[in-house]
């Protein structure tokens, strides 16, 4: 049973082995298949003592198979005539398999005709080049014999031909393409050639051609259709050479001609030419003189352009020269002219009626701001204009020489001189300038770029800046608030209504008067003076860089909102001093107000009726540097709720961040009655408000509500005033915020409670003495509203000033020593 | 007098645009001369002066 199991898993693996072996042992049929065909890359060639050597590199491998050997002539690869070799004899090389064509049908080996400066070898040509066979032509100076040999380990097939008699150099003389006027058109070159050297060794290393290197210096052989010579002779000093082929100079200088005759004078035995064409004809037959047959006679002009050209070549060098040196400092006058003294400036009031002119005004809308704008926004086309118009100025100027048509016609020469060379002067300013301009607008696009870059990364950090500050430029007397308020410039005082960073500058712009202005809100809020873009009144110090708390106080007339205002503020001054916060006046008009009604609070006195004109707000500032907040506190005549016309211009009420209702619990009838029974003189005392105290705050609701402002985002602190006289009537209002509700739904406004928890998002309610804060009244300090307000709205002060300075020493008439507090609150702030 | 308006930063750009022109033309003269970034024109203008001087015999040297 076991050797039963083991029988189907022996012969798998029998089967598994056998295969593997046969995949080792296989042929790499792709490897096969790839073997590459040798690649013939380059052919040289080189004298030695006795032979010359001529080598034939290959890539790869070398072909399997090369044999060499004398011929007659070449074969013919295609239907016509085949190639030929410039030599005596000719040898044939044929590789196989071998190829010297790349993927794109270049040779791989350089050109197909090549000739060499060597006594054996004098030109190798290619025969063919096709379907794995390379044949090459190897023109000999003499049948020699030659060798095949291959090197071991190396790529070369290399043949030797013997060259066994001694050399001698002789000179063949070619055309120099590079020169195209002048009568010295041939250069001479060296060819190693067996001794003894003739004229006809030397005619047939002439129209072998140049070598490589020859060609690459600029020397050609001009063959003037001859493709050989048939018969040379030499006899009594006299050279005849017969040409083969056909005969044309094509008109110029340059013939073969001009080859043949220097190549042959090298001889001693030469002293004249005379050349044939294919016909047997030439200019002069007999007479000790050179003669050249008529078809290589040069015309006229190649005659007198080869004697002449140089010097014409020269001279339009020069008037070139001075051409360019005039249009340089045309350029450069043209320059200095166009961007220093006689600018085209675009100026902060054109730059501005352009603005205007691309964007009409608006209603409602003010004119852009003059100031000087970015460079490249306008001041380049302006700049470039200008140059351009001085190039043309002074180039148009340089035309009008001498004058008169008649001057330009009769010194022609001269005219045709100088028009040249005002043209290329013309030329080389319009070059010059436009590389100008190209640098301009490159300079323009990659500043305005990196500009664009910076105002929109400036413009963001200050939004975001005012996002999480919430800083916004309230104006006092308008009530108007903006982002970004208008600045007068400090040296000319005209209103900059749109500073941020833009097209009248990154950092900074320059006003018209020359004044330079910060751009940034958060800068220009300490170095400017900033105006509402409303009423154009001033703001404060630091409007739009600060946080900006707005903290509208209403209620009836005689609520005590004034005493409320000043007493809370007197509480806020003990606050920050007791905490070490800076507290100041931002402005004089609010200094001055403050001091003259803290002074009546502080002795007791009873403050003045509030007019019942628009308030202006009571500024302060709470904080020290950029984290300090402004505190706007607007308080108004209780009339003015009831009057139509003036509650509608209280549109401090619209942009509050929270409102503080005041009521008077002494116009409310419950408690009167109460006090009536108890102490009538506190009721007299009290100067209680005469309306409902439902009234004002119904009104003020109304508005906002009818105004859109969404009371339900905003906090309304319900401040109870005069509590100090209801305990002075013998009745002790509640502390708690809740306490005091239920208490006010007690005394009969249950309404107004009803509907401040309705309306608003937060209500609290306090009972403030309408005293300055005292040991006495701690219970009922009038800064506790504010204090809660500002806390609410991100302004970190201590809960209560006597817990955060207990020592303090009170003030005015409830201080028992009368001291004076170490320093003066109310003196405005240095900040 | 109308030179003494000219904003600074408009002075700044018209001399930074003149040197760099100033800078390329130089940098093209170097590169002729088969020196600097351009030296890849030296082989062109060597064949030119050479064409000229095999012309007219006039030489740069």
């Amino acid at each position: 049973m076991a050797r039963l199991a083991c029988s189907p898993l022996r012969a798998a693996v029998g089967v598994l082995a056998l295969a593997g072996l046969t995949v080792l042992a296989a042929p790499p049929a792709r490897a096969l298949a790839a073997t590459p065909v040798p690649v013939l890359t380059s052919i040289s060639a080189a004298h030695y003592v006795n032979y010359d050597q001529l080598i034939f590199h290959f890539a790869g491998a070398l072909p399997a198979r090369h044999t060499a050997g004398y011929v007659s002539q070449l074969p013919a690869t295609g239907p016509g005539p085949g190639v030929t070799a410039a030599g005596s004899a000719l040898l044939l090389v044929t590789f196989s398999p071998a190829s010297g064509i790349d993927s794109q049908g270049h040779l791989t080996y350089g050109p197909a005709q090549r000739t060499y400066a060597l006594p054996g070898v004098i030109q190798v040509v290619t025969v063919q080049d096709s379907q794995g066979v390379i044949q090459m032509g190897v023109g000999l100076a003499s049948d020699e014999p030659y060798q095949v040999l291959v090197l071991p380990h190396s790529d070369e097939v290399v043949v030797k031909v013997d060259t066994p008699q001694p050399t001698a150099v002789i000179q063949d003389y070619f055309v120099n393409s590079r020169i195209v006027f002048g009568t010295a058109v041939t250069r001479p070159v060296d060819r190693l050639v067996r001794q003894p050297a003739t004229p006809a060794d030397a005619l047939q290393r002439l129209f072998a051609g140049p070598t490589q290197a020859e060609l690459a210096s600029g020397l050609r052989f001009v063959s003037s259709g001859a493709t050989g010579i048939t018969q040379l002779t030499i006899q009594d000093g006299v050279a005849q050479v017969h040409l083969a082929g056909s005969c044309n100079s094509g008109g110029s200088a340059a013939t073969v001609a001009t080859e043949i005759v220097p190549t042959l004078r090298q001889f001693p035995s030469v002293q004249w030419v005379k050349i044939y064409d294919p016909a047997g004809d030439t200019q002069e037959h007999t007479g000790d003189t050179d003669s050249i047959p008529l078809c290589l006679k040069p015309s006229a002009v190649d005659v007198w352009t080869a004697s002449h050209g140089g010097l014409i070549l020269l001279a339009l060098l020069i008037v070139v020269g001075i051409g360019i040196l005039l249009g340089v400092v045309l350029t450069a006058l043209s320059l200095v002219a166009g961007l220093a003294q006689r600018p085209d400036l675009i100026t902060a009031s054109a730059y501005q009626i352009a603005r205007v002119n691309a964007r009409p005004v608006a209603t409602g809308q003010f004119r852009p701001d003059v100031a000087w704008p970015f460079y490249p926004l306008r001041q380049v086309r302006a700049d470039l204009a200008r140059v351009e118009a001085e190039r043309r100025a002074r180039y148009g100027r340089l035309w009008k020489w001498p004058f008169n048509l008649l001057v330009w016609i009769l010194f022609a020469p001269l005219s045709v001189t100088v028009m040249l060379c005002l043209l290329v002067a013309g030329l080389t300013t319009l070059l010059l300038v436009g590389l100008f301009a190209l640098v301009m607008w490159a300079c323009a696009g990659v500043s305005a770029m990196v500009f664009g870059v910076f105002v929109v990364l400036l413009r963001g950090a200050e939004g975001v800046w005012h996002t999480r500050m919430r800083t916004a430029a309230s104006c006092p007397h308008c009530y108007h608030i903006t982002p970004r308020p208008a600045y007068h410039c400090p040296g000319c005082r005209r209103l900059h209504r749109d500073v941020r960073p833009g097209r009248l500058g990154l950092f900074t712009r320059r006003c018209t008067c020359g004044t330079l202005l910060p751009t940034m809100v958060l800068r220009a809020a300490w170095h400017l003076e900033a105006v509402c873009q409303r009423c154009n009144k001033p703001l404060r110090a630091g409007s739009a860089a600060l946080r900006d708390v707005r903290v509208p106080i209403f209620g009836e007339t005689s609520a005590g909102k004034t005493r409320f205002l000043y007493a809370g503020l007197d509480s806020l001054i003990d606050t920050t001093a007791s905490a070490d916060i800076p507290f100041g006046f931002p402005d004089e008009e609010s200094q001055d107000q403050a001091t003259v009604a803290l002074g009546l609070i502080r002795s007791g006195r009873d403050t003045v009726k509030t007019s019942q004109t628009l308030p202006t707000a009571l500024t302060c500032r709470v904080g020290k540097g950029p984290g300090s907040t402004l505190v706007h506190l607007f308080d108004t005549a209780g009339e003015n709720y009831k009057d139509a016309q003036l509650h509608d211009s209280l549109g401090y009420l619209d942009r509050g961040h929270c409102l503080v209702y005041v009521l008077d619990p002494f116009s409310v009838g419950a408690v009167r009655d109460r006090l009536a029974a108890q102490n009538g003189k506190v009721s007299e005392m009290a100067h209680a408000a005469a309306g409902d105290p439902e009234i004002a705050y119904t009104e003020v609701v109304s508005r906002l509500r009818d105004s859109g402002v969404k009371a339900a985002e905003q906090r309304l602190a319900i401040v109870v005033s005069k509590a100090d006289l209801l305990i002075a009537g013998g009745i002790e209002p509640p502390e708690d915020s809740a306490a005091i509700a239920d208490w006010l739904s007690q005394m009969g406004v249950h309404n107004l409670v009803l509907s401040a928890r309705r309306e608003f998002s937060d209500v609290r309610y306090f009972t403030v003495a309408s005293l300055a804060a005292t040991e006495a009244s701690r219970a009922h300090n009038p800064g506790a509203p504010l204090r809660w307000l500002l806390a609410c709205l991100g302004v970190r002060l201590p809960a209560e000033p006597e817990q955060a300075d207990s020592t303090r020493a009170p003030r005015g008439p409830h201080r028992p020593d009368g001291a004076q507090p170490a320093k003066d609150p109310t003196a405005k702030a240095e900040l | 007098m109308r030179i003494n308006q000219t904003p600074p930063t408009y002075v700044a750009f018209r001399a930074t645009a003149v040197a760099i022109t100033v800078l390329v033309l130089l940098l093209f003269g170097l590169g002729m001369q088969g020196l600097g970034p351009l030296h890849s024109l030296g082989p062109a203008t060597s064949n030119v002066t050479g064409w000229l001087h095999a012309n007219t015999g006039v030489s740069n040297r």
